[in-house]
């Protein structure tokens, strides 16, 4: 038999043998053929990692078909290993630093590869939220893991804040209205703090109702959503037994033990100049600006800012939190910046105004002049003059 | 404790303020140097040996200073030398009394008001004339009344305040009289005040002789007890938490338990001794009998022991139910709240919510907190390292083998937060809080002294002339000769003051909780 021949029934033998052949079974399967032309065949089929060479439990070799070599359009051993790696990394995906680390292949034969691989259908790469910048390659036609792509709260791999808000906001009213309604009830103090109490699946209904989300929100969500609410210190915990036997969690919304602390009523419990302002130097009490604002604030103004505060604190109505005194990201610094008090303070302003003012009469004038009849009839005639 | 910048800061301030250069000079020697002899203080602030005593009698008598005998370092034996002390806790009395005023007139009416303000305006004071000086400063402003009764009435609210504790006795001037007369001393609850002459009082009134002399009981010196006042703002403060957290008999609740935690133990321990439901049941119904808190007793006794405020704890339902009052992790739950608020304050909602995490998780890596917070991992990064810029979270460095390689680490950051540290941090702020609003309201006054000069020369002419009967046209071109700026000046300036003395009072309450933090986790302050 020549060597392809011996090449291809070697393959059919493996592939009819899933869980490949041992030693004694080779032997027998190849009796008729040279026993050093079969070991090169063996060999070569190995170095092409169409074939791997196992060991049992009992140390006897076990001859088995490569799992990639069953996918159809990878030739190379380099595509093998590398999508072998990539299918051993299930749903999680795998980075290609450790592709790389694994292979010990170069990068740019790696990124060749990928390409490849991606091309064809193969793997598909899936921005992580684990890191930044850093994707993972995965099977195709896996579906990734939620800790890849951060589960709902989660789009395009990007965080959504603006749906997390609105879930946030829509499980806190739930929570108060649940709160407001049994506060009116004309029982005992035992009976409202209760009954007020309100389980995940109480939550799922309410929002369901609002049809505010077109997306399907699960039980895990609310619970992320709720433990993120009890570290805004909105709400408390606590567990009931349900007819059925069953104890399941509850939530109630709460009143937190101090609504402003005394410190933080003026300016100085949360001035971030503290540490720099003293009787001397260019910060003092006596020229802060944050004390002139709030002693500039009308004392109904003050009222109404504690007033809604406490409001929002209690978590009756309103947008969850309230603007920042020291803004720090660049849109809350554009929104607050005091675009008002530099028009009024800037001299730029107000002399480009008063130079408009100035000037317009004066341009009018020239212009009425230069363009005037008599003016026409002059330049007609000096260009008449000048031979033009 | 010892003073920080901001502490001293203030004190200098409010020491000037209240008590004059000479005070603040002497008072703030013994702050910078501690106990001092006379003639070291004298050498410190460089006074007159004869002005220095004026002024440390002065500042003994409002309790500011206090002394006692030396040790003679060679025999051992106690010296003639007094060695005198400042009392810094006493310097920022003022605002706490200051701020108990509305609960002071609540409990005991205007009167027991006035003979509180009475003695802290003296410092120390015998019971006649306290009780004299109130009286007559009560029928300066209502003179119809009987001066017998009126007498009788402050006596009665003088007892009732010592009974209280409110009013405690004061170290006498002369210490051999003090043995003399103990039989006036130890006040209990049946405590009556020996040596009062009420007859000879209205004697002097009725002959307009507005001063007491040689009372029988002058030896016996009286204050306002810095610690049951303290006492009383705490229990407030508690009230006033569970009355937002739950309502206001739920507040009531508290403040009977309070009151029972001091007549049954020492008011500042950890934990108060076993309250038994039928002993709480009747003292309930001493002070809220016929409310819905006496009907729903169990009920609140119910949510109190389940709350997160973690004041009440129920021990067991031997006699209907025991009960004790944890006042020490109420104090920790009641200053983790307030310092999420200011966190809340300073950084904004989610910077509260990313210190929670972490005061939840103890210690924490930078990933798991952008999980638990729900927010994009650069903007929760962003506000953490603010918050971690602003001291309000620490972090730690650890190295850990990787395991895989002999001698390689791979470095974690874990975040926690030093609460001890933080709260000494916010007290240094409420310090720096009060004493900026005290410079800002010397500054405005100085800055428009001279309109407010103005206009008390206006207003005493105005007066004068009025007196005087003059024409109603002369009178309105005095009022006219204030401007219109002026006015809208005195205007603000008097919005102004009053918000900034209201703030300088306020912030006491925020001072006083880290105090009982400091004090219960801490030791002494
Ligand atoms: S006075 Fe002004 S600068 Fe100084 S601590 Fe207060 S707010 Fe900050």
């Amino acid at each position: 038999m020549d060597t392809a021949k011996v090449q291809a029934k070697i393959l059919d033998v493996l592939k009819s043998a899933p869980n490949g052949i041992d030693e004694k079974a080779r032997k027998q399967l190849f009796e008729d053929c040279d026993s050093s032309n079969i070991l090169t065949v063996f060999n070569g089929l190995l170095a092409q990692g169409k074939i791997e060479i196992l060991a049992d439990e009992h140390k006897n070799l076990i001859y088995k078909l490569k799992e990639a070599n069953l996918i159809p359009g990878l030739e190379k051993i380099e595509d093998q290993i590398v999508y072998d790696h990539i299918a051993r990394s299930g749903n999680q995906g795998i980075w290609v630093r450790d592709i790389r680390t694994k292979t010990n292949l170069p990068m740019h034969t790696l990124s060749k590869i990928l390409k490849q691989l991606e091309s064809k259908k193969l793997v598909k790469s899936v921005k992580s939220v684990l890191a930044v910048k850093r994707k993972v390659y995965m099977l195709y036609d896996v579906m990734p893991d939620s800790r890849v792509t951060g589960g709902t709260f989660y789009q395009e791999q990007e965080f959504d804040v603006e749906f997390t808000d609105l879930l946030t906001q829509e499980t806190l009213k739930c929570l108060t209205k649940k709160a407001e309604s049994v506060a009116k009830l004309e029982t005992g103090p035992l009976e409202i703090l209760t009954r007020s109490f309100v389980t995940i699946s109480d939550i799922l209904k309410f929002i369901c109702r609002t049809k505010i989300f077109n997306v399907q929100i699960k039980d895990n969500d609310i619970q992320k959503i709720l433990q993120c609410l009890s570290f805004d210190g909105k709400i408390e915990c606590s567990s009931r037994v349900e007819p059925s036997g069953e104890t399941v969690e509850c939530f109630r919304a709460v009143a937190p033990l101090i609504s402003t602390p005394s410190i933080v009523r003026m300016p100085c419990g949360a001035c971030p100049l503290s540490e720099k302002c003293s009787l001397t130097g260019r910060i003092t009490p006596s020229n802060c600006k944050y004390f002139t604002d709030w002693l500039n604030l009308d004392s109904n103004e003050l009222i109404q800012l504690f007033f809604n505060q406490n409001r929002k604190m209690s978590g009756a109505a309103g947008p969850v939190g309230r603007p920042m005194k020291y803004p720090y990201t660049l849109s809350a610094k554009i929104a607050q910046f005091p675009f008002k008090w530099h028009v009024n303070n800037q001299w730029i302003w107000k002399y480009y105004l008063i130079g408009v003012a100035v000037c317009t009469p004066l341009f009018y004038k020239i212009q009425k002049g230069a363009n005037s009849a008599a003016n026409k009839a002059k330049w007609a005639e000096s260009q008449k003059k000048s031979g033009h | 404790m010892s003073g920080t910048s901001q502490h001293s800061q203030l004190c200098s301030i409010l020491l000037r303020e209240a008590y004059g250069d000479l005070a603040e000079k002497v008072a703030m020697c013994l702050f910078r140097f501690g106990d001092l002899t006379f003639s070291q203080l004298a050498s410190h602030s460089k006074l007159k040996q004869s002005k220095l005593q004026t002024v440390l009698k002065g500042l003994i008598n409002f309790g500011l200073v206090q002394f006692e005998m030396g040790v003679d370092a060679k025999s051992g034996t106690q010296s003639n030398t007094p060695i005198y002390n400042l009392c810094k806790g006493r310097v920022l009395f003022l605002h706490r009394y200051i701020r108990g005023v509305p609960v002071f007139i609540r409990k005991f009416g205007t009167e027991g008001e006035i003979v509180l303000d009475t003695l802290m305006k003296c410092g120390h004071e015998c019971a006649s004339d306290i009780i004299f000086q109130a009286t007559v400063r009560i029928l300066k402003t209502e003179s119809d009344q009987n001066v017998a009764s009126v007498l009788e009435q402050i006596k009665g609210k003088l007892t009732e305040l010592i009974q209280f504790g409110l009013i405690e006795r004061a170290p006498s001037r002369q210490t051999e009289t003090q043995e003399k007369l103990s039989d006036f001393s130890t006040p209990g609850k049946n405590y009556s005040l020996k040596g009062v002459d009420l007859p000879m009082m209205v004697q002097r009134i009725s002959n307009d002789i507005l001063t007491l002399e040689d009372a029988e009981d002058q030896a016996i010196l009286w204050q306002v007890s810095r610690k049951r006042v303290t006492q009383l703002l705490r229990d407030e403060m508690f009230a006033e938490a569970l009355t937002g957290r739950i309502d206001c008999h739920a507040g009531n609740l508290v403040r009977v338990l309070l009151q029972l935690m001091a007549d049954t133990g020492p008011a500042m321990a950890d934990a108060s001794n076993i309250l038994h439901k039928p002993f709480i049941q009747s003292a309930v119904k001493n002070s809220y009998s016929g409310s819905p808190l006496e009907a729903h007793l169990s009920e609140y006794l119910q949510i109190l022991s389940q709350d997160s405020s973690s004041l009440v704890k129920n021990l067991g339902d031997a006699s209907g139910g025991e009960y004790q009052i944890t006042l020490k992790s109420a104090i920790l739950e009641l200053t983790w709240s307030a310092l999420e608020k200011i966190t809340q304050e300073q950084f904004g909602t989610k910077g509260a919510r990313i210190f929670r995490v972490v005061r939840r998780h103890q210690f924490i890596l930078v990933d798991d907190i952008q999980n638990h917070a729900m927010l994009p991992p650069k903007e929760a990064k962003q506000i953490l390292y603010t918050l971690v810029g602003q001291n309000f979270v620490h972090f730690r460095e650890m190295k850990l083998g990787t395991g895989s390689e002999a001698g390689k680490t791979s470095t974690s950051y874990y975040f926690f937060i030093n609460l001890n540290q933080l709260v000494r941090m916010c007290l240094e702020k409420c310090y720096l809080a009060q004493f900026s609003a005290s410079v800002r309201q010397n500054d405005i006054v100085s800055k428009y002294s001279h309109t407010i000069q103005k206009e008390s020369r206006l207003t005493s002419l105005y007066v004068t002339l009025k007196d005087q009967g003059a024409p109603q046209e002369q009178l309105e071109d005095i009022a006219g000769m204030l401007t219109l700026t002026e006015r809208e000046d005195l205007q603000k300036i008097g919005t102004w003051r009053s918000q900034l003395n209201f703030s300088e009072y306020d912030i006491d309450n925020s001072i006083l909780l880290f105090e009982l933090y400091i004090q219960m986790f801490k030791g002494k302050i």
